[in-house]
């Protein structure tokens, strides 16, 4: 009973310090962007608790910069390219774990193998093609490919189909159903589950995506969240409290959809251990 | 029943399309481009053969940039892991509140770079929260971001903090498929707890061990967004990275041959990497 008690005591002592190091970023955050002024922000010793709730840095930070447009484009980038990674991605699954033909599983290494590659190896190029096309600052070079699907994605959602007997496949095709009819009355409404993953996943990370907005996207009018979070640093680089404050406008979106989907999330970045 | 040939391949269009346009082509061309002087705007593209790459290794920020991705490296790979690890067993057991731990902790891994970069920055302000936090111990102004020396740590210290969640969650679900019977059976039969653990855990849980490392090892050589948010490479290029030096070499000086030669170093030494990655998730696929 002793010995229990003295190992619960270790365990909550280490729960604690181990949550006080991975949330005190967090609370900080927070903590800065209701303060005052920038005086405020550099006393010694810092107060964790600010001395009095300063909740209109939101409003302020909301007027000094065109958030709203920022979203409007993230949304655009965000939906779209949803929308393409699971038509074509679930269709590339499909046929993947359900459809026999010469050469899949070869196929299915080569597509799966372009998940690991390092994006800047090809990102000269598809600048390039880009560029030709008339596409720089425009939004398309961020949500076009996805129509194109995700090598990731179909990794994910090809292991949801095969667990779906192929009985199912062979009952349907029978009664005279065409490939493409068995794919979308039968087998995409019973993939929802892991269709939801998808689009979580994905929206997540085409929100939270820099490289891509930073590499294409040159007038302000066309930034993302993001872009515009990181832009906004450049002009309030001393105002930690605004900086702290749009920080969690931009973050307060995922959390929330995280806290939301977490199940789903934590299950498709097990599958196959990587994220998107 | 049968379907026409062409069907399946329908299915497949879209990606295939990508796989050759999107990925295979342009690797052939960075290969290209790499081999040649191109300035990204002029129409005529010159052959310098290999000096690109001959001139890469005497560019001594190069030589610094592949060493700090060198240094991501072990720091992910040492301490992100075995910190995963510990904390996927710790939080593996049953406790009030573990729940709401475990989503406590997976919290970092939804956070954008670019917001993590924008959280440590002002953490690691010389007036920041971790100087005056040291500052109660005597340890006086440490430039974290300023000081050559140090600032690629303070970097991977940033980017540990998204990391070790992420190892985590991979380790977590590892220990989902240890079967409980065995691990009491060894308690049974009187293995202490450091026995069952390497005796026992460790051994079931190589398959999430592997995935764990090849996934550090691939993520540290393609470190860039918390390195440009946080320093942009800086104070002069003491901390800068691969993707990052090609960044600057292509698109702001306009040596898209020089950045390109850079994208192909990367290239080579993930490749290996990415073989050994594929094949142990093919291999767990056929299990």
């Amino acid at each position: 009973m002793k010995r229990s008690s003295i190992k619960l005591l270790v365990l909550y002592i280490a729960l604690i310090s181990l949550s006080v190091v991975f949330l005190m970023p967090f609370l900080w955050m927070v903590t800065t962007a209701l303060k005052g002024s920038e005086d405020e922000i550099f006393t010694y010793p810092p107060d964790i608790i600010p001395k009095s709730f300063h909740f209109e840095n939101f409003k302020r930070v909301w007027e000094l910069y065109p958030w709203l447009t920022f979203l409007n484009n993230t949304l655009i980038i965000a939906v779209l390219s949803t929308v393409g990674v699971v038509i074509s991605s679930s269709m590339a699954a499909f046929a993947f774990a359900v459809l026999r033909f010469r050469g899949r599983d070869k196929l299915f290494i080569l597509v799966i193998s372009t998940m690991m590659i390092p994006y800047y190896t090809t990102l000269i190029p598809q600048y390039i093609l880009f560029a030709k096309l008339g596409w720089i600052d425009t939004l398309k070079p961020l949500w076009v490919p996805a129509f194109f699907g995700s090598a990731y994605f179909i990794f994910l959602l090809r292991q949801f189909f095969k667990s779906i007997p192929v009985e199912l496949y062979e009952a349907a095709r029978i009664d005279g159903a065409s490939i493409f009819q068995t794919f979308y009355k039968i087998y995409f409404p019973l993939a929802r589950p892991a269709v939801i993953t998808v689009i979580i996943l994905h929206f997540m990370a085409a929100w939270s995506d820099f490289f891509g907005p930073l590499i294409y996207l040159q007038s302000e009018e066309k930034y993302t969240l993001v872009l515009g979070l990181n832009s906004f640093r450049g002009m309030y680089y001393t105002s930690w409290h605004y900086l702290m404050a749009a920080t969690i406008m931009v973050v307060t979106p995922m959390i929330v959809v995280f806290l939301i989907g977490q199940k789903k999330i934590i299950g498709g970045i097990t599958i196959s251990g990587m994220k998107s | 029943m049968r379907g026409k040939w062409w069907v399946p391949y329908a299915f497949l269009a879209p990606p295939l399309v990508m796989y050759s346009i999107w990925v295979l082509l342009p690797i052939f061309q960075t290969l290209y481009l790499s081999f040649t002087n191109w300035d990204g705007v002029s129409p005529s593209i010159n052959f310098v053969g290999l000096s690109n790459f001959k001139r890469l290794f005497e560019d001594p920020y190069f030589v610094t940039s592949l060493w700090n991705n060198v240094k991501w490296l072990v720091g992910f790979t040492m301490i992100s892991v075995p910190g995963g690890l510990g904390i996927a067993m710790f939080l593996n057991q049953k406790f009030t509140g573990s729940k709401v731990y475990k989503v406590l902790m997976y919290l970092p891994m939804t956070l954008s770079f670019v917001v993590i970069g924008q959280m440590w920055s002002w953490i690691l302000e010389p007036q920041g929260a971790l100087n005056s936090f040291l500052n109660l111990f005597g340890i006086h102004e440490i430039g974290w971001l300023s000081d050559p020396d140090i600032v690629t740590y303070s970097l991977i210290m940033a980017a540990l903090w998204r990391q070790i969640p992420y190892a985590m969650v991979i380790f977590l679900a590892g220990l989902n498929q240890v079967p409980s019977e065995l691990v009491e059976a060894a308690y049974v039969d009187g293995a202490n707890s450091w026995q069952r653990f390497f005796h026992v855990i460790l051994p079931m849980l190589r398959p999430a061990t592997v995935v764990a490392i090849t996934v550090n090892i691939i993520d540290s050589l393609r470190a860039f967004d918390i390195v440009y948010v946080m320093t942009r490479g800086g104070p002069f290029y003491s901390s800068s990275v691969m993707a990052n030096y090609m960044y600057i070499q292509a698109f702001n000086n306009y040596q898209m041959g020089y950045g390109a030669a850079i994208a192909v170093i990367q290239f080579l030494i993930t490749l290996g990497f990415i073989v050994i990655y594929m094949r142990n998730v093919l291999r767990r696929e056929e299990a």
